[in-house]
């Protein structure tokens, strides 16, 4: 990739707007270029800069107590405009989406950190993409604790054919959503894991994805894994699919779940 | 509280302060921006009230919150910064104008540096076309994804990523000056 091919996309790859391939040829070529990543950081800060100072100008945010005592205004048109993308259905109980949405924001308090630029570039995007749910509390697009539900519903949105391991003890599947992970698409499955958060990711690569991530075998399987920002990493390929799973707590809860895709 | 209520509230919670910096950046002045934010929620919730299974995420409430600020402006009912860009785009406007040099910087310290620079980003952010300041107004301070920026606009997210990669230059252009006189302050410190 060239220094000019590299600007074209610096703000979409700033902005993690890329495909995991693209991002880490970006990445690659920052790494041995310094007049890129001077750039890169150039427009790294002013985008943070940006994002302090319109978050500033926020103010001070309304508190709504109760939406049922908010005063009624006559509209001319009634009906809320809504993306067609985002006409997003759930096929289960409204109170059960609810109650997990509630547990995410119970739980998955997580302030998104500054990652250590020397980790591999999957295993970076991988926990920003888990912060990024996390702090935000995106909702499940699918909220259960029935695997096959889950499964079927990520098979259905992603086209992958994902398999989600078996859950017991004190681990146990709370949904999932579709999602891309930068610009690929991708099944994001959600856990509590020994009362912490996991997040589980599928989507479709090969090996050389996880290039840079340590690689270890555990029990006659292969894993690759880092420790990035304070968040375990592990993963594994299985039937042309990358699986990598995310969480605060150790790498060992990771990779005992991960053995159960067998 | 209604059960229904309290599930609006547990859903739109994480997006509330989103919320407000995009109205802020949309609305004349913070009293319209509370305003713009009241009714969005209201059009929200009498729509959730209507279609519980609805999922409320941050891209449904920026697409109220943009629609209500449209009317707005069409109807001069408010006065808005931004005015929504229209649905169809023939042509791009050219490429942000960087503006007039800034004038040299007085010394200062680093705290009151830091809210000086705040000011003047939001005054670059304001000085481009609202083509351009939309989209970074939907990406920096709705979080809205690409994806989700082109749904809101009805344009490619190839249109998106151009637009972004212009402004961001525009706005570089506008603070590269800050950013030299910043190192020089802190250089003088040291």
């Amino acid at each position: 990739m060239t220094c000019s091919e590299v600007r074209e996309i610096l703000f979409a790859f700033l902005d993690n707007e890329l495909d995991a391939a693209l991002s880490i040829e970006v990445q690659r070529h920052v790494e041995h270029c310094p007049l890129c990543a001077r750039e890169m950081e150039i427009e790294r800060n002013v985008g943070k800069r940006l994002a302090a100072a319109l978050d500033r100008g926020a103010g001070e945010v309304p508190v709504v107590d109760d939406p049922v005592r908010l005063p009624e205004t006559v509209y001319s048109d009634d009906s809320a405009a809504r993306p067609a993308v985002r006409a997003v259905w759930t096929r289960i109980g409204f109170a059960v989406a609810a109650a997990a949405v509630l547990a995410i924001v119970t739980w998955f308090f997580v302030a998104p950190g500054r990652l250590a630029e020397d980790h591999p570039a999957l295993a970076r995007l991988l926990v920003q993409d888990f912060d990024h749910f996390i702090s935000e509390g995106r909702p499940l697009q699918v909220a259960s604790a029935d695997r096959a539900e889950v499964t079927d519903w990520l098979r259905d949105r992603t086209g992958l054919s994902v398999s989600l391991p078996a859950t017991g003890g004190r681990c146990k599947l709370i949904g999932g959503r579709k999602c891309k992970l930068n610009g690929r698409p991708a099944a994001f499955a959600c856990y509590e894991m020994n009362g912490a958060a996991a997040s589980l990711v599928a989507l479709a690569g090969t090996p050389e994805d996880v290039r840079g991530m340590e690689r270890v075998a555990s029990d006659g399987r292969t894993y690759w894994q880092d420790r990035c920002g304070g968040h375990s990493v592990v993963a594994v390929e299985r039937d042309g699919l990358i699986y990598a799973a995310v969480s605060r707590s150790d790498l060992d809860g990771l990779k005992h779940l991960l053995a159960e895709l067998d | 509280m209604d059960p229904r209520a309290q599930t609006f509230l547990v859903l739109l919670n994480p997006h509330r302060r989103r919320l407000s910096a995009v109205a802020r950046q949309y609305a004349a002045g913070p009293d319209d921006a509370a305003e713009l934010v009241q009714e969005t929620l209201l059009r929200a919730w009498r729509f959730f009230s209507a279609n519980p299974q609805t999922v409320v995420c941050r891209a449904w409430l920026v697409v109220i919150l943009r629609r209500i600020a449209a009317e707005w402006h069409r109807t001069a009912q408010r006065r808005i910064r931004l005015a929504p860009a229209d649905r169809v785009e023939l042509t791009e406007p050219a490429a942000p104008d960087p503006g007039e040099p800034f004038p040299a910087l007085p010394a200062m310290d680093e705290e009151r540096f830091r809210e000086f620079l705040d000011d003047r980003v939001v005054a670059a952010l304001e000085a481009l076309e609202p083509l351009y300041r939309e989209v970074v107004v939907l990406s920096v301070a709705g979080g809205l994804y690409y994806r989700e920026i082109a749904e809101t606009l009805d344009c490619p997210v190839g249109t998106v990523m151009s637009r972004m990669a212009r402004a961001r230059r525009g706005l570089r252009d506008r603070l590269s000056q800050y950013a030299s006189a910043q190192v020089r302050i802190r250089g003088g410190a040291a």
